[in-house]
């Protein structure tokens, strides 16, 4: 009789389960594998806090804008268990209306919850949903296309300038890009400069 | 000596025309406006037309608060934005400290409006206290100054707990060593908000001001408010909350912010030294 009884196991329930840290790392490499280093994905642990939680965050840095960093998630979860675990990410930050029913977008990490939250994983399977959610998002996308937008600017105009100083004979042909001079990266063309300081 | 304004804008275009006189007035080197009106280019072509400098929009992207600045991009870099543009944070060349760079973090956090409690600042404030440590670590240094429009009183949890912003009243409260928290450490900031309360001060009893039948109402708000690093309280030579552009006053009769020609809330003013 025993072998007619199906598993009632959740089919979440198996061996290769991914934590938080492993599927944010990928997405991290990834980000730099696909825009060629232009962007690099960076992942960082905080934590435990007060609170005993931990903090991931995923970051874009842009190494032609000064190693400007921006920050396109956090996931907390307990120290101890990795799930479940609560996204906080742009996308799933309320606005108007959504905003005043929601009261605040932390109040399910405040233990208020009555109803499962858009942003809570309670698998790896639903995050790495949350995380795609979040990496295909239109607020994700245009940050992204911007940084390497200007980035590629930037480093067109290093190479112009390196080119001019090379035929010039003022600078040194083999120098690399990081020791050519940096333009000014949120200057806008035709824009002077001035400083009382 | 670097001016910095920190202003909330409310959203409405007619506020940008006190700027011009504000930055003559004050020779103001960074304009910090939270709920800008869309378009700043014509506030920046009018400032332009003083000749006091090149003002521009500075930003590697858009934060809630937008920066308009004289100073030069070497001296003004922007270095990092929290999810959303909630909290950005600028390098300021700084040769009189060492290092000799002083980081601008500003921010504008949610409102009570809405149905957000005390707690539920809290909560946010730890995230951005952590946030903005955890980015000190990575420069190394702690020059660090704070401005925003907190939606909270400098009294409140979440500008006072140690787990959350940790601004504190006295400069020897803000001198002492980090706060020690269920075995962690919890750095801290000078509030000098605290000296600027009420009518026995030489400006504004406050920011903002709120009109309301509630029972419990201070009516003065100090929702926004300047905070340093104790390297940097000595570097701090003045600070006012303004009720004038230099030329045309903010408020009305009563002191509170006229609303008819501008923001509900009245700008913020602070020098460095750095």
């Amino acid at each position: 009789m025993a072998g007619s009884v199906r598993s009632l196991w959740s089919d979440q329930i198996r061996p290769n389960i991914l934590s938080p840290w492993a599927i944010l790392q990928v997405q991290a490499d990834e980000l730099t594998k696909i825009t060629t280093g232009t962007l690099i994905g960076d992942v960082k642990q905080r934590g435990p806090d007060s609170n005993n939680r931990v903090l991931l965050s995923l970051d874009m840095i842009v190494p032609a804008l000064n190693e400007y960093r921006h920050r396109v998630l956090v996931a907390m979860h307990d120290s101890v268990m990795p799930y479940p675990v609560m996204l906080d990410a742009e996308v799933f930050r309320p606005i108007g209306l959504k905003a005043i029913q929601a009261a605040v977008r932390l109040a399910p990490l405040l233990g208020s919850e009555e109803e499962k939250p858009a942003n809570r994983a309670d698998s790896d399977k639903e995050l790495i949903e949350l995380v795609e959610k979040t990496l295909k998002s239109p607020q994700v996308v245009s940050i992204a296309q911007s940084l390497i937008a200007r980035a590629n600017e930037v480093m067109a105009e290093r190479e112009r300038q390196a080119q001019s100083d090379s035929s010039s004979g003022r600078g040194d042909p083999a120098a690399s890009p990081s020791t050519a001079p940096e333009p000014p990266v949120d200057q806008r063309p035709g824009d002077r400069t001035t400083s009382d300081r | 000596m670097v001016s910095i304004l920190y202003w909330n804008i409310a959203g409405r275009v007619v506020t940008l025309q006190h700027v011009v006189c504000l930055a003559q007035a004050h020779s103001i080197d960074v304009f910090l406006f939270a709920e800008s009106p869309a378009d700043l280019d014509p506030t920046v072509a009018a400032l332009n037309d003083l000749d006091i400098g090149i003002y521009r929009e500075a930003g590697k992207v858009q934060p809630k608060v937008r920066a308009l600045v004289r100073l030069e991009s070497k001296d003004f870099d922007h270095l990092f934005t929290t999810i959303g543009g909630e909290t950005a944070v600028w390098s300021i060349r700084a040769p009189k400290v060492s290092p000799p760079e002083v980081m601008l973090a500003v921010t504008h956090l949610p409102a009570k409006s809405g149905g957000s409690n005390d707690a539920n600042q809290l909560a946010v404030a730890q995230f951005v206290a952590a946030e903005l440590a955890e980015f000190e670590d990575l420069r190394q240094h702690r020059n660090t100054v704070f401005v925003g429009d907190f939606n909270m009183h400098p009294y409140e949890p979440g500008m006072t707990h140690a787990t959350g912003i940790h601004g504190l009243m006295t400069e020897r409260l803000a001198n002492m060593p980090d706060r020690v928290y269920r075995k962690r450490l919890y750095r801290r900031f000078y509030n000098p908000m605290w000296g600027l309360f009420g009518d026995r001060t030489a400006g504004p009893p406050g920011t903002y001001y709120w009109r309301s039948s509630e029972p419990h109402n201070p009516h003065w708000e100090m929702f926004d408010q300047v905070l340093l690093r104790p390297p940097l309280i000595g570097r701090l030579h003045d600070l006012r909350i303004l009720d004038s552009d230099g030329v045309h006053s903010l408020v009305k009769a009563d002191r509170t912010p006229d609303k008819k020609h501008m923001s509900d809330h009245l700008p913020l003013l602070f020098l460095l030294d750095i």
